[in-house]
């Protein structure tokens, strides 16, 4: 078993859904780090040099600056084990097939339901970064 | 009508009478070669040379005549044009013709007679000008007789017109009292034969000073007779001379009127005893002939135009009215009316994708319909026209009062699209000049009728015709209908174009309400939540019960977006067209809906065909209707049944014994986020089903419609193609 990870990176650029991630990290796990990019171009400069590899990448599509379901492969590429995980309120029925035959491990539709969304991402953070699987 | 003799005098139509081999006696004729040696002459001859002349025969014509007195020296001068001219011949003021017939010169030579009146082109300019200022054709032809009269002293002297036919008409005319009018009287084409209207075309005046003239041969007998087109002299076939005879004619004259290059009539003159015509006056009826030509040209011009300015502003008005409206078709319908006034008929069918409209005095439907049948094997390059309609087609003998005339307008090359125009019958009384009959033929030839007693006949059949201006009237219609759809056609696909365009932005908006819409939705979600964490304890159960409502509409709100969502979707995706079983997806969906459904029966009445489908889609048009029928239903028990009827092709029903809906929203139901009830009434819902369902089955090729009273039940009935 590995020992948790200390750090998520969270690709978000609208801030009440950033808000929401951070606060279920805070709740689930106060220790973790959480870091944010918030467009292609952040995270263009950052996969150029991923390091630290974090222990969870949560990514949002729909970003300021165009979609960046072209990037997932890099992310893949780069972060090999980490797990790579989208959200996205894109309505296209068709993307979360995408997502994962581009290497996303996970799809989780972005609702308007704060408690459903918080309880998603509790599991997550439960499942993969306080006790990844090997 | 009554038939005529058939080609009564085609014998004479053969008679070679160009080439007579003969003169008439009051001039001679010389044949000269083109070195100036004579080898032909008028039997007559002597009179002028003193000599028999088979003595003349190989001597150079200047021994007989100062042919330096002939205009022929110059080069490039037609000697036909400068005929005739004066020569003098030991003293005996002569006139001379000259022509070429063949590799032969033909000069023939009369006595000059009467003074040289100088003041005759001032005459004939006069009577010109008498001729433009008639205001007219009857009063033109009247002034056109009335001065060749004068100028020349016939007896009687007629315009005489010919028709299509080639019968003809005097329609103008001036006599001496003493003599019997012709005026309005008919003549049969077989009493002008065909190669002697030929004649008339080339030469423009024809003189017979006595009709019991002998002819004079011409000597020696040519091998090869020679053709005396251009002749004044030359001997006229003796049918002609037996008839002029029967009609009490001594002499006579004709001068022809050529308009448009076609042969349109001639001025007849008759005189009852024998009579001369100097050759100046000759010359000046000529002339004269040529301006009552032109003037008769300027006359039929502007009759057109004014016909056709006339159309034109019929047409005008039909083509404003034809414009404005949506659809051709409908419009040509509704307008049938102004389709007569159109072209001035008295009835009209029009025959559109196999429907047709008759309006006005019309043959009967079936009668239309039969000649419908035959105008299809008929040559209507786009118009067929007659105003004897019966003669062509024999049927319509039994509705001449109706359609005697009849204009066809062929709308499309490929489809059986016409107008017809019918005209009435016009019961016309024709007086022709002697009763109709065959030619007798006796001692071996024929003769003449002996009677040009005014003989009266009731035409049947006929139409007033079908003029000009009209046809290029209904050319201009078909042009203009053309258009019309051309530009309908054009307009039909900008729109689409814009359709299409107003797809796509209401794809791009649904993709972007679904995205950028449903972000500040989900914030005031997250809100709402943080709200409640962070400050839970500072929340009564009032504030706790507005966050609630906030929530709860938020969770509306996005439901709604994602509803149009969808409805955009299904209305761009394509079909995934497979067999469906649709007995086995009800069946699925019963057993669904059961679940959560326990006070409703839903059943299936009947055995439900499978249908070529989008099996996911008829699933949520089955699911949508069924839950439907299943929501908005306050009976007990709630029965919901599902249904096939063959009727419309094979139809689906969905019935139920629900709460109904009133019939002035059966259309609106089917408005995206039309809902009928308040959001919380019937489970809320956002109010797309319907809509989606009726895109689902339009994107199929069927049609859904309902039928309800309120508070009994509502069926939904729907097709599929």
């Amino acid at each position: 078993m590995k020992p948790p990870g200390n750090s998520v990176l969270v690709v978000e650029d609208f801030d009440p859904d950033f808000e929401l991630v951070c606060r279920r990290l805070r709740a689930v796990a106060p220790t973790l780090q959480v870091s944010r990019l918030h467009d292609l171009d952040e995270i263009a400069r950052w996969l150029d040099h991923p390091e630290p590899p974090p222990s969870l990448v949560l990514l949002d599509l729909s970003l300021r600056d165009g979609d960046a379901s072209r990037l997932l492969a890099d992310f893949r590429r780069a972060l090999q084990k980490v797990p790579l995980v989208v959200w996205s309120a894109s309505p296209d029925p068709d993307v979360p097939r995408r997502c994962l035959a581009s290497g996303a491990d996970r799809f989780i539709r972005k609702v308007a339901d704060g408690n459903a969304v918080a309880k998603q991402l509790d599991f997550l953070i439960a499942r993969w970064v306080l006790a990844p699987a090997d | 009508m009554t038939e005529l003799p058939d080609d009564p005098f085609a014998e004479c139509g053969q008679e070679p009478i160009h080439v007579p081999g003969t003169i008439q006696p009051h001039g001679i004729l010389i044949v000269f070669d083109s070195n100036g040696i004579c080898h032909h002459f008028s039997a007559n001859a002597e009179e002028l040379t003193g000599q028999p002349p088979a003595a003349l025969a190989g001597r150079p014509l200047q021994e007989f005549i100062p042919v330096q007195q002939f205009p022929m020296r110059q080069a490039g001068v037609d000697p036909t044009m400068q005929s005739p001219f004066s020569v003098d011949i030991s003293g005996r003021p002569l006139d001379a013709w000259l022509h070429q017939s063949a590799n032969w010169w033909v000069v023939e030579l009369e006595p000059r007679i009467g003074p040289d009146d100088r003041r005759l082109h001032r005459r004939v300019a006069a009577a010109v000008t008498g001729l433009r200022d008639a205001p007219d054709f009857p009063t033109q032809h009247l002034r056109t007789a009335r001065f060749v009269a004068e100028l020349t002293g016939f007896d009687r002297v007629m315009v005489y017109e010919f028709g299509p036919d080639w019968h003809g008409e005097v329609v103008g005319e001036h006599r001496n009292v003493a003599v019997e009018s012709y005026l309005g009287h008919h003549f049969p084409a077989s009493d002008i034969p065909a190669q002697a209207r030929a004649l008339y075309a080339r030469n423009r005046l024809r003189l017979i000073p006595d009709v019991d003239y002998e002819p004079v041969p011409i000597v020696p007998e040519m091998p090869t007779p020679i053709d005396l087109s251009q002749s004044v002299l030359r001997s006229v076939s003796p049918v002609h001379l037996e008839y002029l005879r029967n009609m009490g004619v001594g002499a006579s004259m004709s001068i022809s009127l050529i308009v448009n290059g076609r042969l349109w009539g001639l001025v007849a003159c008759h005189h009852r005893t024998p009579k001369v015509v100097p050759a100046g006056i000759r010359a000046a009826c000529e002339a004269f002939g040529e301006a009552v030509s032109l003037e008769i040209a300027h006359r039929q011009e502007t009759r057109t135009l004014r016909l056709r300015a006339t159309a034109g502003r019929i047409q005008t008005r039909f083509f404003d009215v034809l414009a404005r409206e949506h659809n051709v078709v409908d419009a040509l319908v509704r307008y049938t009316p102004r389709l007569l006034e159109f072209l001035g008929a008295g009835g009209t069918a029009l025959r559109l994708n196999g429907t047709t409209t008759l309006h006005g005095a019309t043959p009967s439907p079936a009668q239309v319909e039969a000649l419908f049948d035959w105008l299809q094997v008929q040559e209507v390059n786009p118009i067929f026209s007659t105003d004897r309609l019966a003669e062509v087609y024999p049927p319509a003998a039994d509705y001449g009062s109706k359609a005697s005339g009849l204009l066809a307008l062929k709308l499309s090359r490929v489809e059986p699209h016409y107008v017809l125009w019918f005209r009435p019958e016009v019961l016309a009384t024709v007086t022709w000049a002697g009763k109709l009959e065959k030619p007798r033929r006796s001692d071996g030839r024929l003769h003449p009728r002996k009677s040009f007693d005014a003989w009266s006949e009731r035409v049947h059949g006929r139409s007033q015709p079908w003029t000009e201006a009209e046809h290029t009237g209904a050319l201009e219609l078909l042009q203009a209908i053309n258009a019309l759809v051309l530009r309908r056609t054009e307009h039909l696909l900008s729109e689409n174009a814009e359709l299409e365009r107003k797809n796509i932005d209401l794809h791009s908006f649904a993709y972007i309400a679904a995205h950028d819409l449903k972000e500040p939705l989900r914030g005031i979600s997250h809100y709402c939540a943080f709200l409640r964490e962070d400050h839970a304890a500072d929340l009564n159960e009032e504030a706790v019960r507005k966050l609630d409502t906030i929530d709860g509409l938020v969770r509306h709100s996005e439901e709604l977006i994602e509803a149009l969502n969808h409805y955009s979707r299904i209305g761009r995706i394509e079909l995934s067209r497979q067999p469906v079983e649709m007995n086995k997806i009800v069946d699925q969906i019963i057993e669904t809906l059961s679940i959560t459904n326990p006070d409703v029966e839903f059943r299936r009445s009947d055995c439900l065909p499978n249908v070529d489908a989008d099996r996911v889609l008829m699933r949520e048009v089955f699911l949508n209707l069924l839950t439907n029928a299943a929501r908005y239903n306050i009976s007990s028990p709630k029965r919901v049944e599902i249904g096939w009827t063959p009727e419309h092709g094979g139809t689906f029903f969905v019935r139920d014994n629900g709460i109904g809906i009133p019939a002035k929203h059966y259309e609106s139901v089917f408005r995206i986020f039309r809902r009928l009830h308040g959001n919380t009434e019937f489970g809320g819902g956002t109010g797309a089903g319907l809509a989606i369902v009726k895109s689902i089955i339009e994107r199929h090729g069927g049609r859904i419609w309902l039928e309800s009273e309120p508070g009994v039940g509502s069926t939904f009935f729907f097709t599929l193609a």
